[in-house]
């Protein structure tokens, strides 16, 4: 299929509305097979405007006598209004939008093509594979090894090639554990805690079903992570869903581990929300918001009606309870749901966030994220698929990923000085997972990635964020390592809305962000000042 | 917490293991250890403060991670305050603490900062006044600052509860006289009063001289006087004995109606227009001739101000179109309840209905509503070039709220920590707010007490909160500031008007039996008034009711135009006023809440690391100024203000009940985890020495 049959109407005149801050932009309206450009003409001194289609969430048309306008409402929560000269290239605009931003085919998608200069293909690709992150386990435990059992990822389809795995326990049991678990997503190293010698370990539900099915396999992978603790440790089964929803997954074959097959493990659950009440909390909270303007009457109400800072709390709080268990219990803790693959994965990715000072780095926070969601299999290109505009009945959208970027944001407003990166690279995620023309986020799996070519064909969104230009907005100038634990403050009192993500399009910048401004020039004053004495800037750590 | 309690109250006794379980019932843990706990502790008095009454072995609960723990101590009851003395106070002596409040401590409570008093008998809390016939075997305080004191008498002698019960109860439920304030006493012995500082100089406005200043500086002197009729409150005794009218206003019209129905001066605007206000004329019994002769002199007063140089003056009558005393006294009880948390469960309770039981109290919206009326007005004065004159019953309460409110957004002088005191001098205090009265300080009526000057607080840390660079102060000021209104000391917050105050001190504080009323304030009626203005001003006000979609839009352009400018912050200054912008003030009202604490975090983390930083940068600086080429040798480090910010709390300076690293998280009983003490301790000094390299 080529592009070009879905572009009717390539080219008009029209003028552009970019909500109630920025100027309105004139010129001429340009479609390609990925963009809609914005030429504003030679004598214009602004520079072309340009968006990718594949951020475009939902699009509506209106048609005058001699005009239409069309509205845009995009994934990164942008709404553009186009004017556009001519009815006919107006509605075949529209159309010819509207086909190519719903295209599902991965490897003719905009991260094959875009080619950046200054960048070259396959740079930062091997920046963060599981071995890397295996190779601080091991100078940390020797109970542990990388096993390859999934190398073909025959043994579970949504696993990396490597997995960590506990050292007593062969390649056999393994394959054997994960015929056992959903989507064979058998028991797997997520975090080591070195201060207590403990572990943070997901999976996915086991198959217990209605006849409560037992796996000595698994089981003994269960033990051998308690032995590698050390003797007689104990350990916690967080379960992310409710007790009764858990019982009732054994009725369709999955359901939770019983207490007398596994011993030493005790299960608490902490019922998380997930799918599509999700999804729908996102899209009111959206909705809300872009009600601001009409009315400011019933905002808290409102607010707490569509559930997402509740949500937030729930992963937060539950997160802390695994944390709290490794750290002050001194036990282990199997973090699973049911597919394992999102609320687990929100779990375990904010544990390590909250008890690890090298995950609250630049590089350790990248790193976490190609961990723990991407290579983890966090199933991005379903997740993501549409934002909360879209009025496509949602199937398998969820913006899970979305909440562990407020619950980090949580974070590091209420440790200012923590996180080396501060609220721009989260922004940044946040566009990226919906809609990049990196291939990072792409596909719903490792093993997707391969069969599309994904590493030799695109660009990382790592080498793009690691580029020196863009690290000033990615930044936390105030980060001070601090090698405590950061126990946030989960009430629903200490949390705030992420304004900086839900109102960014609709409100001028917060004052905050001029001091912000300012605080970047007292770092660099600092710097330059530090600079100029030999002495001292020999010890100065690079920023 | 168990191992911690240990630690703290016994000095050297083997912690026992931490375990699992931790929902340990304090008087468990404490009851054999008594005698290693007894130890004396001394009161500390103030000058004239008197001690009334003490208990001995009371147990004090402290909310700590979660559970509870109990500390032995004294509780007194003095004439200034009630205090409890802990037996592991001098913990409290490090370098944490070097930001304590000085004149009240943490386990101290000022009898006019108590809200009220619960007893508990037999688990049930009934609030507790007059004589009792039983007494509790727990006392629950509620403070007027929010905080929660649990202090357990059952372990305590029969008499000594009966004592200390019955007298707190008496000295800070029963109704006062004025003059039987702690301040007064205070006063008498601590003679010597530091000398103010000529340049820390807040303008008082008890001189004719400083309201000349005030209006030289805002350049009001062309078309207003500032008149001195009223020396010696001769004409009325709710007016300041200075004030400012316009200039040809004839004195003697001044003393007609004990100075209602004048407009008096509040501030000038760049422009020449002015902010007035006004008392409205009493309302008297059905006598057509005197209200005859009151229409006429407000017609002869409107006349005056309406001819050139004034031009347009717009009336904004404040007791008929905006919040009443009502709506605000009824919000802010709501409102309380939200922070005077008696414990764990009931906080986690309420959390999960926080928004909603938020918005139900509709404080918030009354914080949006008084900050959109400054708005209004600031656009009329500003925009539309008209004066603007505020009415209201007395004058003193709706009126100094958004004088002030206005003032602090217009006029960057209002900015400063000076301007700013002068401001709540000028139309607080001046302005004859009753704070007497408003605070219930002398628990007369409670139908009087309406917090309006702490929503005027709570309006102008919006501001400093969305605006912090434009102001010369930051919210722990103004925190400090809503504090010192229940602290007997400084005279500032308690009385009514300056006559009352003045009077006072004329008689030396003796004071006759029966307080003089200077102005019987009829609470919260509007009806009253309202009858009076709109036949008087009838034809005025309908026209602003007519006019009320215009002034919808205009309000909209000016809002919508100055924030899409960029901010300066040496000019005007208006607040986000959108649902999400009005916030809670986190560090007045959640201060006390063990679980809305941030250890290591918060603000306070992020102001610490940045003058920690200032600091550095200006101390390189000087030393690449003073030896261009040397080889400077390593610096030594300088003593930093707020070293180690990770030690302290994102409530600093207040969040003193909780001080040690290790966080409460969860509410899950059985995993109220205990951390191994030593290892933490280990750890955080380690971190402070990374601190220092």
């Amino acid at each position: 299929m080529e592009f070009s049959d879905l572009i009717r109407t390539g080219r008009a005149q029209a003028k552009l509305l970019r909500g109630p801050e920025a100027p309105p932009l004139r010129g001429t309206l340009c479609l390609t097979g990925h963009h809609l450009l914005l030429s504003p003409g030679p004598q214009a001194t602004s520079e072309l405007w340009l968006l990718l289609l594949r951020s475009v969430d939902s699009i509506e048309k209106r048609v005058a006598s001699d005009s239409g306008t069309i509205t845009l409402r995009c994934k990164d929560l942008r709404v553009l209004q186009l004017e556009i000269e001519g009815v006919e290239a107006s509605l075949d605009i529209a159309r010819s939008i509207e086909a190519l931003s719903s295209l599902e085919s991965v490897i003719t998608s905009f991260p094959f093509f875009y080619r950046p200069k200054g960048l070259r293909l396959g740079d930062a690709w091997h920046f963060h594979p599981p071995e890397r992150y295996y190779k601080r386990v091991a100078r940390e435990t020797n109970a542990w090894r990388l096993s390859e059992v999934n190398e073909d990822f025959s043994v579970c389809p949504s696993y990396p090639r490597a997995v960590i795995v506990p050292r007593s326990v062969d390649d056999g049991a393994l394959a054997r554990s994960a015929r056992f678990r959903q989507g064979g997503r058998f028991p797997v190293l997520s975090y080591h805690h070195a201060p207590s010698g403990t572990v943070l370990v997901r999976s996915s539900q086991p198959l217990t079903g209605p006849q409560k099915r037992r796996c000595a396999e698994d089981e003994e992978l269960l033990r051998a992570v308690l032995a590698g603790a050390r003797p007689g440790a104990r350990g916690f089964i967080v379960d992310t869903r409710s007790s009764q929803a858990a019982k009732q997954a054994r009725m369709t074959g999955g359901g939770t581990e019983a207490k007398a097959a596994y011993p030493g493990w005790k299960r608490l659950h902490r019922p998380l929300e997930r799918g599509q009440p999700l999804q729908e909390s996102f899209v009111r909270l959206v909705e809300a918001c872009g009600d601001l303007q009409q009315s400011t009457d019933s905002w808290l109400r409102r607010l707490e009606g569509c559930c997402w800072l509740a949500h937030v709390k729930e992963a937060l709080s539950t997160a802390c309870l695994a944390a709290q268990g490794m750290e002050r219990e001194g036990a282990c803790i199997l973090v699973h749901g049911a597919e394992g693959t999102d609320s687990t994965l929100l779990v375990t990715s904010l544990a390590q966030l909250i008890l690890d000072p090298l995950s609250r780095t630049m590089a350790g926070f990248q790193e976490l994220v190609e961990r723990e969601w991407i290579q983890a299999g966090h199933p991005f290109q379903l997740r993501c698929a549409h934002s909360a505009f879209s009025h496509a009945r949602p199937k398998h959208e969820a913006p899970t990923f979305l909440l562990f970027l407020d619950c980090v944001w949580q974070l590091g407003r209420q440790f200012p000085l923590s996180l080396e990166f501060g609220e721009g690279l989260l922004l940044a995620l946040f566009e990226h997972a919906y809609a990049s023309p990196f291939g990072t986020f792409l596909c719903n799996s490792e093993k997707e990635r391969c069969l599309c070519e994904v590493r030799t064909r695109t660009h990382s969104l790592w080498s793009g964020l690691n580029q020196p230009k863009e690290q000033r907005k990615l930044r936390n100038p105030l980060y001070a390592p601090n090698p405590l634990a950061i126990w946030p403050s989960v009430e629903l009192q200490s949390l705030r809305l992420w304004q900086g993500l839900f109102l960014r399009w609709i409100r001028p910048p917060e004052p905050s962000e001029v001091a912000w401004e300012k605080v970047w020039q007292i770092v660099t004053d600092k710097e330059k000042t530090k600079l100029s004495q030999p002495t001292v800037s020999a010890s100065e750590p690079q920023l | 917490m168990l191992g911690k309690g240990v630690v703290g109250g016994g000095g050297g006794t083997k912690a026992p293991k931490p375990s699992f379980v931790s929902y340990v019932r304090p008087e468990e843990i404490h009851t054999n250890e008594k005698e290693v706990t007894e130890k004396e502790v001394t009161l500390h008095l103030l000058p004239g403060e008197q001690l009334l009454c003490e208990a001995s072995t009371v147990l004090k609960y402290v909310q700590e991670d979660s559970c509870q723990r109990g500390i032995y101590g004294k509780l007194v009851c003095t004439d200034f305050k009630i205090a409890f003395l802990g037996d592991d106070d001098s913990a409290l002596d490090n370098d944490e603490t070097q930001f304590k409040n000085k004149v009240i401590g943490e386990n101290d409570i000022t009898l006019h900062c108590v809200d009220q008093i619960y007893g508990v008998f037999d688990e049930k809390k009934k609030t507790l006044f007059g004589q009792l016939k039983k007494y509790p075997e727990k006392l629950i305080i509620h403070c007027k600052d929010l905080r929660v004191f649990h202090f357990c008498l059952r372990y305590t002698k029969e008499e000594e509860v009966k004592r200390i019960v019955s007298g707190i109860i008496h000295h800070t439920q029963a109704p006062k006289l004025l003059k039987r304030l702690f301040l007064f006493s205070y006063a008498a012995a601590a003679q010597n009063h530091a000398a103010t500082d000529p340049r820390n100089h807040t303008v008082m406005f008890d001189t004719l001289k400083d309201w000349c200043w005030e209006l030289e500086r805002t350049k009001g002197s062309v078309k207003y006087k500032a008149v001195s009729v009223n020396e010696g409150y001769k004409v009325c005794e709710r007016l300041p004995a200075y004030f400012v009218v316009p200039t040809p206003l004839p004195e003697e019209e001044l003393s007609r109606f004990q100075g209602h129905g004048i407009p008096l001066w509040c501030w000038s605007c760049h422009n020449g227009c002015a902010l007035l206000k006004m008392s409205a004329l009493p309302k008297k019994e059905q006598d057509d001739g005197l209200s005859q002769m009151q229409k006429s002199f407000l017609d002869g007063i409107y006349k005056t101000i309406h001819r050139p140089p004034y031009e347009i003056v717009k009336t904004e009558d404040l007791s008929s179109n905006f919040l009443s005393l009502q709506d605000i006294q009824t919000a802010y009880s709501k409102f309380k309840q939200l922070f005077l948390i008696d414990n764990s469960t009931e906080f986690w309770d309420t959390d999960i209905k926080w928004f909603s039981l938020l918005e139900s109290s509709s404080w918030l919206d009354i914080i949006r509503r008084c900050l959109k009326k400054a708005i209004e007005i600031t656009e009329c004065l500003e925009a539309q070039n008209v004066n603007v004159l505020l009415l209201e019953e007395n004058a003193s309460d709706l009126c100094c709220l958004v004088s002030s409110l206005v003032q602090v957004m217009m006029d960057p002088h209002c900015r400063t920590r000076i301007g700013f005191q002068s401001l709540v001098q000028k139309e607080w205090i001046m302005g004859g707010h009753s704070f007497l009265d408003r605070c219930n300080h002398l628990r007369q009526s409670d139908k009087e007490e309406v917090p309006v000057f702490l929503l005027f607080l709570d309006c102008v840390w919006q501001l400093v909160h969305q605006h912090p660079p434009a102001f010369d102060f930051t919210e722990t000021y103004l925190t400090v500031l809503s504090d010192s209104l229940y602290i007997p000391i400084f005279s500032t917050f308690f009385f009514n008007s300056p006559h009352q105050k003045d009077n006072v001190h004329q008689r030396q504080l003796s004071l006759p039996l029966t307080q003089s009323k200077s102005s019987p304030k009829r609470g919260f009626f509007r009806e009253e008034t309202d009858h009076l203005i709109k036949n008087l001003l009838g034809k005025r006000i309908s026209k602003l009711i007519n006019s009320s979609d215009e002034l919808h839009d205009n309000f909209r352009e000016f809002y919508d135009s100055w924030h899409s400018k960029p901010t300066d912050y040496h000019g005007l200054l208006l607040p986000h006023i959108e649902g999400p912008e009005i916030k809670v003030w986190a560090q007045r009202y959640l201060r006390w809440i063990p679980e809305a604490q941030i250890l290591g975090g918060g603000r306070a983390a992020t102001v610490s690391k940045l003058l920690e930083m200032m600091e550095e940068v200006e101390r390189l600086q000087e030393k690449i100024d003073a030896r261009p080429h040397g080889q400077g040798a390593l610096l030594a480090e300088a003593p930093l203000l707020l070293r180690g910010s990770a030690r302290l709390s994102a409530l600093f300076p207040f969040a003193l009940l909780q001080r040690h690293p290790s966080k409460p998280v969860l509410p899950t009983s059985g995993w109220k985890a205990l951390g191994d003490e030593e290892d933490l301790a280990k750890r955080e000094d380690e971190f402070v020495d990374l601190g220092d390299v």
